[in-house]
C-alpha cells in the first residue's frame, strides 16, 4: 500500500495529495498536462521536496534523499549515462543495491530480451531498446517500486504494445509496484490495478481502477469516453460461430472470437455509449450480451445526458442514455431492467 | 636547432615549473568548477569573481600580491618559512606558484563548462539508482567532465609556460630556478649580441604553445559530441 498525504512545491505550482494505491501492482497516475502528475513522482522519488506530510510506503514513511529511498525512476527520456555501455548500465543501480538481490541479473535479461545489447554503447540503441535498458536497469536496482514518467506517450502504436507487454511482463513476472504517468485514459485501462486521478494539483480520487472508473458520481463519470472495465476469463471459444466466451463475475459475457488460449485473463472496456438498456427482456436482436440489471443511481450529466450505473452480475456497468429514455423507461434506483451489450463493442485486452 | 646548455635549462624549468603548477592547480580547479558549475548559493559570484580575477589584473600585480602575501615577510610566507622552512620567493616551487595562479581562472572554465553541459536528469537518474553523492562525483560527473579536465591540464599546462609578468615579479629571473622560457627571451634580449639565441627560445616557445593548444583542441572537439567513446 502507498499512502499520500502532503503537499508539495515545484515554483508556483502546488500539489496537494491525498489518496493510496495497492502495492504490489500497477498503479496508473493519470490527469492532463500540468496537473501535477510529474510532481507527483518526483516527491515520491525525493528528488521534490515535500512542504508537509508524509508518503507512506507499505507501512512506513518515505524520508531522505534519492538515493537512499531504493525507489527506481525510469525516466520519460531514459537518461542512460553516455559513458557506460548497456551493461554497466544495467548494473549501475543493482552494484548498490543492498543484498541479498531478489531479482537475479540473468533473469531480467533474459526476459527483457537484453543479451545482445549488453556490449553495446547507449548512443546507438532504438527508442524501444533505450526503454528496455532504462526498465531493466530499474528493475535490477531491486527497488521497493519503480516510477515512469510517460512511458507511453509519443510512440508509435507498435512501440507502444512492446512498453505495454514490457510492464505486464515486470509486473507478472517480477512482482514489482510500477507506478506510471499518462495522459489517456486507455493506457490506465489497460494497465492499470490501481488509479489515481489528478486534476490541478491535487489528487481527485484513487483506488482499484475498476471502482474509480464505476463510480457514478466520480470524475470519470462526466466523460464522454465514460466506461467501466470487467476482468473476465476465456472459457471456451468456437471458430466457427466467430464467437469466444467468457466468464466474467457470475456472468457468461460472449465477444467476437479471440485467438487467445482458454484460460486467457482478459480485461474488458465497456464503454457507457455502447450500453443499451431495455425494461422488458428484448427479443430477436443481433445484441449478444443480455444481462439482468438493477439500477443503482441515475443523474443527469453536464453535458445533458443520463448517466445510469447499474449492478449486473458481470460487476459494475455504466450507461449513458438521453434524459428522454431515462424518463420513459421510468429508471431510478432498485428499478429492474436488461443491460445490453454488443459483442462487437468489446475490446478486450490480455490481462495478467 | 642547438640548443646551449643554458637554453636547455630555460626549456627545463619551463616545463617542470608549469607541470608541478598544472599538478597542484588541477584538483583545485576542478573542486571549484564543481562548485560553481552546481552550487545555488547566491554569494557564489563573489567566488566566481576571485577566481576569474588573474584574468583582468595585469600580471605584474598578481606577483606583487604574491610576493606581499607569500614573501619571506608576508603572513603566508613567514609562516611557511617558519613552520616547514619552506621559501616561495625567489624559488621554483615560488614560479609554479605565481603559474598556477595565473592559469587557474582558464583550468577552472573548462572544467565548468565541461560540467555545465552535462545533462542534470543524470544526476537524478543516479541518485534515484542508489549512488550518493560522492559516488556521483566519482563514477558520474567526472568521467563526463573527462575531456573538460584534460582540456584544463593541457590549457593551464600551456598557459604555464608562457607566464612573464607574475613569474618575474615574485620570483624574478634566476637562472636555473625560475628562469622560464620567457624569461630566458627576456634576459637574452637584454644581452648585447643576445638576438640569435632570443630567436632560437621565441621559436621554441611558439612550437610549445602550438603542440599545447593542438592538443587541447583535439580533446575538447572530442569532448561533448562523443564522450569517452567505448
Amino acid at each position: 500500500m502507498i499512502e499520500f498525504k502532503f503537499t508539495a512545491r515545484a515554483g508556483a505550482f502546488e500539489l496537494r495529495a491525498a489518496g493510496s494505491a495497492r502495492t504490489p501492482g500497477v498503479i496508473g497516475v493519470f490527469g492532463p498536462s500540468g496537473a501535477g502528475k510529474t510532481t507527483l513522482l518526483r516527491a515520491i522519488a525525493g528528488l521534490a521536496p515535500l512542504a508537509s506530510g508524509a508518503i507512506t510506503l507499505d507501512g512506513a514513511a518515505l524520508h531522505g534523499r534519492p538515493e537512499e529511498r531504493r525507489i527506481a525512476y525510469v525516466f520519460q527520456d531514459n537518461r542512460l549515462f553516455p559513458h557506460l555501455n548497456v551493461e554497466k548500465n544495467l548494473l549501475f543501480g543493482q552494484q548498490r543495491a543492498p543484498l541479498p538481490h531478489r531479482l537475479r541479473t540473468e533473469d531480467v535479461i533474459q526476459a527483457l530480451g537484453l543479451a545482445p545489447l549488453m556490449a553495446r554503447s547507449t548512443r546507438y540503441l532504438s527508442g524501444g531498446e533505450q526503454k528496455r535498458v532504462a526498465l531493466g536497469r530499474a528493475l535490477l536496482a531491486q527497488p521497493r517500486m519503480i516510477l515512469m514518467d510517460e512511458p507511453l506517450a509519443g510512440i508509435d502504436a507498435a512501440r507502444k504494445a512492446e512498453t505495454v507487454q514490457l510492464i505486464r511482463l515486470a509486473r507478472a513476472r517480477f512482482n514489482a509496484t510500477i507506478l506510471f504517468v499518462t495522459h489517456e485514459l486507455d493506457d490506465i485501462a489497460a494497465l492499470a490495478d490501481d488509479l489515481i486521478l489528478i486534476d490541478s494539483g491535487q489528487i481527485i480520487a484513487s483506488g482499484d481502477a475498476r471502482d474509480v472508473f464505476a463510480d457514478p458520481k466520480g470524475p470519470l463519470g462526466d466523460r464522454e469516453d465514460a466506461r467501466t472495465l470487467i476482468d473476465a476469463t476465456i472459457e471456451r471459444s468456437e471458430a466457427a460461430l466467430g464467437v469466444s466466451i467468457m466468464a466474467a463475475g457470475a456472468a457468461k459475457l460472449t465477444m467476437p472470437w479471440s485467438p487467445l488460449p482458454i484460460g486467457a485473463r482478459v480485461r474488458l472496456q465497456i464503454f457507457a455509449r455502447d450500453v443499451t438498456l431495455a425494461a422488458k427482456l428484448p427479443e430477436a436482436i443481433s445484441t449478444q450480451n443480455v444481462l439482468p440489471a438493477k439500477v443503482f443511481s441515475v443523474r443527469a450529466r453536464p453535458d445533458r445526458l443520463a448517466l445510469v450505473a447499474l449492478d449486473t452480475p458481470a460487476g459494475a456497468v455504466l450507461s449513458t442514455i438521453t434524459q428522454q429514455s431515462a424518463a420513459r423507461l421510468a429508471l431510478a434506483p432498485g428499478v429492474d431492467v436488461f443491460a445490453l451489450v454488443k459483442a462487437s463493442s468489446f475490446s478486450p485486452r490480455e490481462h495478467s | 636547432m642547438n640548443l646551449s646548455a643554458a637554453e636547455f635549462q630555460a626549456l627545463m624549468t619551463s616545463l617542470i615549473v608549469s607541470l608541478r603548477a598544472v599538478t597542484f592547480a588541477l584538483p583545485l580547479a576542478i573542486g571549484a568548477a564543481y562548485f560553481l558549475a552546481r552550487s545555488k548559493w547566491e554569494g557564489k559570484i563573489i567566488i566566481d569573481a576571485l577566481v576569474l580575477a588573474p584574468l583582468v589584473l595585469p600580471p605584474v600585480v598578481v606577483g606583487y600580491l604574491l610576493l606581499l602575501i607569500f614573501g619571506v615577510r608576508g603572513p603566508v610566507g613567514s609562516l611557511l618559512n617558519d613552520w616547514f622552512g619552506m621559501r616561495l620567493a625567489f624559488t621554483s616551487a615560488g614560479a609554479s606558484l605565481a603559474v598556477g595562479v595565473m592559469a587557474f581562472p582558464l583550468m577552472v572554465r573548462a572544467v565548468r563548462l565541461s560540467l555545465e553541459a552535462m545533462d542534470p536528469g543524470l544526476d537524478e537518474a543516479a541518485a534515484s539508482l542508489g549512488a550518493g553523492r560522492l559516488d556521483r562525483l566519482i563514477n558520474v560527473h567526472m568521467p563526463l567532465a573527462a575531456p573538460g579536465i584534460i582540456a584544463a591540464a593541457i590549457i593551464g599546462f600551456a598557459a604555464g609556460l608562457g607566464e612573464f609578468g607574475a613569474v618575474i615579479t615574485f620570483v624574478s629571473n634566476v637562472p636555473g630556478e625560475t628562469q622560464t622560457l620567457p624569461l630566458a627571451i627576456y634576459g637574452a634580449l637584454q644581452e648585447p649580441n643576445g638576438d640569435a639565441k632570443a630567436a632560437r627560445l621565441a621559436v621554441l616557445s611558439l612550437t610549445l604553445a602550438l603542440i599545447g593548444l593542438v592538443l587541447a583542441e583535439s580533446v575538447a572537439r572530442a569532448g561533448p559530441a562523443s564522450k569517452l567513446r567505448r
